[in-house]
């Protein structure tokens, strides 16, 4: 995708240099130049001998498959139900125009608000977590996959009519790739959303595992070395979900743009 | 001469505005008919009526029903008719597809028509990768590999350069012949259309008529140095008399 086709030999380690970067200020500032007080800052060294700790005792597994575990129940779900959702809702305009409003609605309402009544719906355990995965990708992807199918280019969709072909044929081998690049937007944008609304859920009443639960403790205990050790491992699991969703995204649509 | 298509006092209207206003002709069997219109004429909302797409507001067509089904159809836009996420194999195969023919069927057809037309690339290749004319070249794969009776091309080189225009005027005439077709082509360039046709067909701007129908008094395969002639200028020059300036 860049401009020139030569390859960099650095663009392959532009993460890594930039990460080294930040973890070498970290270092001397923190570590060597003791500028920056422990209890807001811990030393680097200290937080990564902390993962070290948790990953060896197993409570870093354990913490990281709960959230995870909870997170692919909510956002499958929220993808599959708000996929199927919107290409039916664009499928059909004249419903679309009566569910916009609603679905408006519930896309500008700050879905952590919600959170306290799917508590009272789903009680205090997995089921409200899930549930909070799931509605933000639910809606996210309902309306980037009716977005997707209303924004079909008309023009091939009149070439298949020319060829006789049946409106299910049109609709299985048309209007579903046209939505296929918006439908990738939507679950790029449902992927990080969700992962945030995860994580906070579990900050609240009623889990006593998961990354969210155990950094909001370690707040609680004042351990914040282990605070900083988690964030590491949330960055890193965002950041590694993001770029397998992005792969993914670049082997199925890779016409997107280009037609 | 049997027609196999006959428009009898089309009329298409959209609310208040009259597109087509009274179009009668007859496309006779085997024949290449060139089309020739102004922009926004109507000629492409005529192809829609006669393929089934579109229904006129009035008037009526013989013929249309027994030849929906067999027509091929190559399209002006070829970048926003063919799928880009297929190959130029696929797309090609995608008619035949829809009408749920064995795959091995579909395999054959294929291999008799890439030996008849020769593309000289590969057409496991994805449509965005293809130039205009390769993809152009797919579009018209698309519309024969259904072996239609009648083959409809609209504005099929518009966005080709000069040259690769001459060249594919050339293979048109060509698969036509060898295809034994019966051959509608819209056209707005003059000379594009009295190049081609048997006949050429001048449609007024909108509301839209027919204005004349000249017979080409040329033999049915023609060389580009016809371009070039004393007859082929007089024939030019009557035609300009059949067309407005807008
Ligand atoms: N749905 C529509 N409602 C109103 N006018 C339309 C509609 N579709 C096409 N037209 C008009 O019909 C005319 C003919 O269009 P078209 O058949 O595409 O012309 P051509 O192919 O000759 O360039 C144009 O002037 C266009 O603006
Ligand atoms: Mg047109």
């Amino acid at each position: 995708m860049s401009p020139s086709n030569k390859p960099n030999p650095w663009e392959r380690y532009r993460f890594v240099v930039g990460f080294g970067v930040l973890l070498a200020f970290w270092i001397i500032v923190v570590d060597i130049g003791q500028w920056v007080s422990p209890l807001l800052v811990p030393p680097l060294g200290s937080v990564l001998e902390r993962l070290g700790q948790l990953v060896l005792s197993g409570e870093l597994a354990q913490n990281t498959l709960a959230t995870l575990g909870r997170w692919v129940q909510g956002f499958t779900l929220g993808v599959v139900a708000g996929t199927l959702a919107g290409l039916v809702l664009g499928v059909f305009p004249r419903v679309y125009a009566f569910a916009e409003g609603v679905i408006e609605f519930f896309r500008a309402m700050p879905v952590t608000a919600i959170f306290p009544l799917f508590l009272l719906m789903f009680g205090i355990g997995d089921e409200s977590k899930i549930a909070m995965a799931f509605l933000p990708t639910f809606l996210l992807m309902l309306i980037n996959a009716s977005y997707g199918v209303l924004h079909a280019s008309p023009e091939r969709r009149r070439a298949m009519r020319i060829f006789g072909a049946t409106r299910w044929q049109i609709f299985r081998h048309v209007v579903f790739f046209e939505a296929l690049p918006q439908i990738f937007i939507g679950l790029r944008l449902a992927l990080s959303l969700s992962l945030v609304v995860a994580v906070v859920a579990e900050m609240f009443i009623g889990t006593d595992t998961g990354l969210g639960q155990r950094i909001y403790d370690s707040y609680l205990t004042n351990s914040v070395t282990t605070l900083y050790a988690l964030l590491l491992v949330l960055g890193g699991l965002g950041y590694a979900l993001n770029k397998i969703s992005m792969a993914i995204e670049h082997r199925v649509v890779d016409w997107a743009g280009k037609a | 001469m049997t027609a196999l298509l006959t428009l009898d006092r089309v009329r298409r209207v959209h609310g208040e505005t009259v597109i087509l206003d009274d179009v009668s002709f007859a496309v006779e069997e085997g024949r290449f008919i060139t089309l020739f219109g102004p922009n926004g004429c109507g000629k492409t909302t005529l192809m829609n009526i006669l393929t089934g797409v579109d229904t006129p507001s009035g008037g009526t067509l013989h013929g249309a029903e027994s030849v929906r089904g067999h027509i091929g159809f190559v399209f002006q836009d070829y970048r926003r008719t063919l799928l880009p996420w297929r190959s130029g194999r696929e797309n090609i195969l995608l008619p035949l597809r829809l009408r749920g023919m064995d795959r091995r069927e579909q395999i054959r057809r294929l291999d008799r028509l890439v030996a008849k037309m020769n593309p000289d690339f590969d057409l496991h290749q994805r449509i965005y990768t293809l130039s205009g004319g390769q993809a152009q070249m797919i579009g018209l794969m698309r519309a024969l590999i259904i072996e239609p009776r009648l083959l409809i091309l609209d504005e099929p080189f518009s966005a080709l350069d000069y040259g690769r225009t001459l060249a594919y005027r050339q293979l048109i005439m060509t698969v036509a012949r060898d295809f034994n077709l019966t051959t509608l082509f819209i056209s707005h360039d003059l000379e594009e259309a009295l190049y081609l046709g048997d006949e050429v067909i001048f449609l007024t701007a909108k509301p839209t008529r027919v204005r004349e129908v000249m017979t080409i008094p040329f033999p049915r395969h023609r060389e580009p140095s016809l371009l070039g002639t004393p007859a082929f200028a007089a024939l030019k020059l009557k035609g300009l008399a059949n067309v407005e300036l807008a």
